[in-house]
């Protein structure tokens, strides 16, 4: 790919003023010498082979291209967890298994089986999810929302569809043009091998009553790895999206790269919350943004239970005068897991503000960092931003780490930061166990309370679910 | 000067979670004493801040007349500037910045005139002396290692220096002994008589109140002035509590 | 050429610019060397009993004497994510290894406090530099078992006229600088002739040594300068250092703890005047190896228009360092626009049973501090200065010498009028 092509994917992007390339991961400052080579794995032919399969439209299958150049040239982060156990030669193969994936329910790991039991999941819920696999599709699930919300004029429906159907020029406009595929290693191979996930649209003063739910997207095309998820909250909308829930979703594969993209317009509201449950096996390396104009609020609310190793920051670009994001998150990491998750806050316009409340769990040898980024613009004058963050340790072979940056550029702007690490304190647990309840029930109960600003956020079914992953965790689950 | 002083139009403001005053009237003249009394919660010290324009409270209808002038948009510094006070209910802490330096700063941003320096430190003296407090803590840092009682002395002594024609007194007597009582009394009583200056005192005991001349007397429940009148209030106050005014 | 120094303990995002600094050095230090740029030569040694020197001694000599004394710079039990390079010194100091490099030529001073001593007299050590020389100094300070010392590190621009006037009106440093003559750069190679000074210092604290340490720094604007630092405290040893930088337009912060031994104690405050236009960057390290051992490290700063700052400040729990508890605050008061504040305050800990903390605020005034200033009729701007001009004061108050304080209370003065 030559330099004019990198330039019009630069170009394409629409969000030319206020976000600046300095936006974005790993790009363009990496040295050789830090860094090594990806080795190619993955071939045009089998790009092309997607694209055709999923019958693109062309300027798709010229955006795949074009990522597929990006992704070869761009090089691979130097911080964070160590990827090496990624075995990248393998890329063109989880991406091809990716159509030969069956989804069925005996085709589920052990592991994961079991923790369904232990979540206590209705049978019928879980034979619904079962037949969701064995029929590679969720139509029931989608449909039965998709006619409930249909009346207000929401669009809700998978990616594929929206691409080739009446939203095509609404896709068009936004696909990656909020995570351009220049963005790292990972948007790169996302533009170029994606598929699957979702499209929302909600139009103007619409207020969504009942959360859409994405439960289940194991669908035909196996779009697991690689789902798409775009949203678009017109002005004075409301919404509030759940993703992923605690139903842990099979991968054949070992590699996670999807990306969200949520655009969330004036005085619109737009909840996305994710329960993330992963199987051990999995390198996530997701990519999540949301632009919000004048007025309008975005409330990202994160679980992360799963994966072997995440690369998680869900990004709010505070573009509008008044605009605001929140933040509310909670990571577990048990044994063999190490999470790489946080969050990052861009303030741009006048009178931003932010708000970022996580927690860290490190258990069993497992490790927790909490990484962020809140950045206050010098045209975000009137501007706040709070970071609170709190890391609990289970025990002496884990590891906890904090990494929180601040960088502001207007001295009229107020920003707060305070992280604490700690570990169960001997006395609560002693004041429970003398009210009768035996000790490692006291310290889950303890752990659920540290989580609490998390599970407190989400409704009801999925916070008794989350505590459950908690309690399962707690106990060696 | 204004026949009144302090002109409290019909004041509503709270927070962001809530109101918290309802419509409150108030008016103080020169060199009157007031006292304004209720219940933990009622907005006594509310009343106080909004008066002295503390940003953290937001108010949503009425209007604060000072000396004939509307100050209800005005910042804390300007108010102070035309002559109002107010002692803190916890004061707070300055390392590095000496007790005496606070007061010289405070009065050469009020008059913008350079302190005659001779002068200064004799009125400190006397007036630390008047309230009983050691010199030594001219030269220590503001508020820093103080215990409750010498705050509240510190707060007074400030009020002392600053000769403000209006002052706010927010619970200065709670948390002190008998004697530190007597003590921040007397400091109030000769701000009275050497000021001829105007006070509202919130408190919610009248154990300051003994040694006090007081003009008038307030209730204040729910955020709503509930009862006005004299001396008289206090008394019934002692007697009855505030379920009376309920 | 630049050499890179105060490298983030762990590496994040590129973007953010903060994964380390690129101090530039003018080529004419280097390849000069020790030969050109001016020793920095204390102006007066003022060693109370028991409390001995040692000149010359080499880069390679200095490091035999770290490993005998068992100095080590372990590595991490369990790593989570890249970690740069900076592990790789014996003996850690915050701006890493560049600045080894940097000084492989140059001998070091070493004063060595013996056991009995428990002196309170202040060993003051100051350097006064003309402007546009070069200086390069590098010390080791051995604190011996059960030891007591006060060390205060001095930097001054050289006075042309004395600012230092005592009550007497009677210049306080010019009868040191009579009596003591500043050995100076011959050709005055500096660096675009802004004057360029720079300190590596190293306190090892045996069982039970207690050392006060201080440094101050109030060159000239135009100058820049770095304080590399690296501590090493054994087990019940103690440290207190206050640190106030307010003169160079330049300056590079760098410092490494290790809290090697249990229930030692480490203390510090750091104050900074960034002035209109100047840059500051640091990186503050606490490592806890021992256990119950306690950390404190307060920053507060102040940047005036135009100013650029990068803070780095590490508190990180090592495995068994059980019952250890560490603290790190930074404030920051802006007080002009066109401002660059970077801040990224970590905390890493591979053990359960430790209590850490770090918070930062950043901005104006807090509210309620403000609305205190105000209600006796001081105005935002003035409140600010206020506070600023306190919080110096409050760290100089730390200082163990009289006319060090008046020159930093004239120099306060100075910038507010």
């Amino acid at each position: 790919m030559n330099q004019e092509e990198t330039k019009q994917i630069n170009q394409d992007r629409i969000l030319s003023e206020g976000i600046e390339r300095e936006l974005y991961d790993f790009r363009d400052e990496e040295t050789d010498a830090q860094f090594y080579r990806m080795k190619e794995g993955l071939t045009e032919e089998i790009v092309r082979e997607i694209s055709e399969m999923k019958h693109d439209p062309e300027w798709m299958l010229e955006f795949r291209l074009k990522s597929l150049a990006l992704y070869d040239q761009i090089k691979m982060p130097d911080w964070g967890p160590s990827i090496d156990g990624l075995n990248m030669d393998n890329i063109a193969a989880y991406v091809r298994s990716r159509s030969d994936m069956k989804g069925s329910w005996d085709e589920v790991p052990e592991d994961i089986k079991n923790a369904f039991e232990k979540l206590g999941i209705p049978q019928a819920e879980r034979e619904s999810l079962a037949g969701v696999g064995a029929q590679y599709d969720s139509e029931l699930v989608y449909h039965s929302v998709r006619e409930d919300v249909a009346k207000q004029g929401v669009v809700y429906t998978d990616m594929e569809s929206a691409l080739t159907g009446e939203y095509e020029q609404m896709v068009k406009d936004h696909f990656m043009k909020l995570v351009p595929p220049t963005d790292h290693k990972f948007a790169a191979l996302h533009g170029a091998v994606w598929s699957g996930g979702s499209f929302v649209y909600v139009p103007k003063g619409v207020k969504v009553e009942i959360p859409l739910q994405s439960y289940f997207r194991l669908n035909a095309k196996g779009a697991g790895q690689f789902e798409h998820t775009l949203i678009i909250v017109d002005e004075g909308a409301d919404l509030h999206f759940i993703e992923g829930c605690s139903a842990p979703k099979y991968n054949i594969a070992n590699l996670h790269a999807g990306c969200v993209e949520l655009y969330v317009r004036k005085n619109a509201r737009l909840r996305y919350s994710t329960i993330e449950n992963w199987s051990r096996n999995m390198y996530n390396l997701n990519t999540k943004r949301a632009i919000v104009e004048e007025g309008g609020v975005i409330e990202w609310v994160s679980g992360s239970f799963g994966s072997h190793e995440s690369y998680l920051y869900p990004t709010s670009v505070l573009k509008g005068e008044g605009s605001h994001a929140e933040f509310t998150g909670v990571t577990f990491a048990g044994a063999g897991q190490n999470l790489d998750t946080g969050a990052k806050m861009i303030h741009i316009g006048k009178n931003t503000s932010s708000f970022i409340d996580t927690k860290s769990i490190s258990k069993g040898g497992g490790i927790s960092t909490y990484r962020s980024s809140v950045e206050i613009r010098k045209s975000a004058e009137g501007s706040k931003a709070s970071v609170n963050c709190g890391s609990l340790m289970l025990d002496s072979i884990s590891r906890s780490d904090t990494i929180p940056a601040v960088d502001v550029r207007t001295d009229k702007a107020d920003v707060g930061h305070e992280a604490k690490i700690g570990r169960i304190s001997d006395d609560a647990v002693f004041y429970l166990m003398s009210r009768g309840i035996p000790e490692s029930e006291a310290r889950a109960m303890i752990v659920s309370g540290f989580a609490s600003p998390v599970s407190k956020e989400l409704p009801l079914e999925y916070a008794a679910e989350m505590n459950n992953l908690i309690k399962m965790e707690m106990e060696g689950g | 000067m204004a026949e009144k002083l302090v002109e409290i139009e019909n004041i509503s403001a709270g927070i962001e979670e809530g109101q918290i005053l309802d419509g409150v009237s108030l008016q103080i003249g020169p060199g009157q004493t007031h006292v304004l009394m209720g219940p933990n919660g009622a907005g006594k010290s509310t009343l106080g801040n909004v008066l002295m324009g503390n940003p953290v409270y937001r108010v949503s209808g009425g209007r604060i007349l000072f000396d004939g002038q509307d100050i209800t948009e005005l910042g804390a510094d300007k108010r102070a500037q035309l002559g109002m006070f107010m002692s803190f209910q916890n004061p707070l802490e300055v390392p590095g910045l000496s007790l005496e330096e606070f007061i010289r700063n405070a009065i050469r941003q009020k008059t913008g005139k350079p302190i005659k320096i001779f002068q200064f430190k004799k009125q400190l003296a006397e007036a630390m002396e008047l309230l009983g407090m050691d010199e030594s803590y001219a030269g220590r840092d503001l508020n820093v290692g103080f215990s409750g009682g010498e705050k509240k002395k510190a707060e007074i002594l400030q009020l002392l220096m600053l000769r403000p024609k209006f002052a706010i007194l927010d619970e200065t007597d709670s948390g002190l002994d008998v004697d530190a009582v007597r003590t921040v009394s007397k400091g109030i009583e000769e701000y009275q008589k050497r000021e001829e200056g105007s006070l509202l005192i919130i408190t919610h005991s009248t154990r300051i109140l003994e040694s006090l001349h007081v003009d008038h007397a307030h209730i204040i429940v729910k955020g709503r002035l509930v009862a006005s009148g004299g001396e008289e209030l206090v008394a019934k106050v002692n007697e009855e509590g505030f379920e009376a005014f309920s | 050429m630049k050499i890179a120094v105060n490298h983030l303990p762990v590496l994040t995002w590129n973007q953010n610019k903060l994964n380390n600094a690129e101090m530039e050095v003018s080529d004419g230090l280097l390849s000069s060397g020790i030969a050109k740029a001016s020793a920095v030569h204390p102006l007066k040694y003022n060693l109370p009993e028991g409390i001995s020197r040692q000149d010359g001694v080499s880069a390679e000599k200095l490091q035999e004497i770290f490993e005998q004394l068992g100095i080590r710079n372990p590595k991490e039990a369990v790593v989570a994510g890249k970690f740069p390079m900076y592990n790789r010194q014996r003996f850690g100091t915050g701006m890493g290894k560049g600045i080894d490099d940097l000084l492989k030529d140059y001998p070091a001073q070493i004063f060595t406090v013996e056991s009995g001593c428990r002196s309170d007299r202040t060993v003051k050590l100051h350097y006064s530099l003309a402007a546009g020389k070069e200086a390069l100094g590098r010390i080791f300070i051995h604190a011996k078992a059960g030891s007591e010392s006060t060390f205060l590190l001095y930097y001054s621009a050289l006075p042309e006229e004395c600012e230092y006037l005592d009550e007497c009106g009677k210049c306080e440093i010019q009868q040191e600088l009579r009596e003591q003559k500043l050995s100076k750069s011959e050709e005055g190679s500096a660096t675009d002739g802004r004057g360029f000074v720079g300190a590596q210092t190293y306190l090892y604290l045996e069982k039970g040594a207690k050392v006060h340490f201080s440094a101050v720094q109030m060159l000239q604007e135009e100058a820049v300068f770095f304080h590399d630092i690296g501590t090493f405290l054994a087990e019940e040893s103690e440290l207190t250092m206050a640190k106030l930088d307010l003169g160079a337009g330049t300056v590079y912060e760098g410092l490494n703890t290790l809290q090697a031994g249990d229930e030692s104690r480490f203390d510090m405050d750091f104050g900074f005047l960034g002035l209109p236009g100047s840059f500051m960057d640091i990186n503050y390290n606490d490592v806890f190896l021992g256990k119950k051992a306690e950390g404190r490290m307060y920053f507060k700063e102040a940047l005036m228009k135009g100013a650029e700052k990068s803070f780095r400040g590490t508190v990180d729990f090592r495995q068994y360092s059980t019952g250890s508890k560490g603290d790190e605050q930074e404030d920051i008061i802006l007080l002009g626009e066109d401002i660059i504040n970077k801040t990224i305050p970590l905390i890493l800990c591979e053990e359960e049973d430790v209590d850490g903390r770090h918070a930062a605020t950043i901005g104006s005034l807090a509210e309620d501090m403000l609305f205190y200033m105000q209600s006796r009729g001081i105005s935002k701007k003035k409140a600010e200065e206020m506070v600023v001009r306190a919080t110096l004061q409050h760290i100089s108050g730390m200082i163990p010498s009289e006319s060090v304080k008046k020159a930093v209370k004239n120099y306060i003065c100075r910038i507010f009028e």
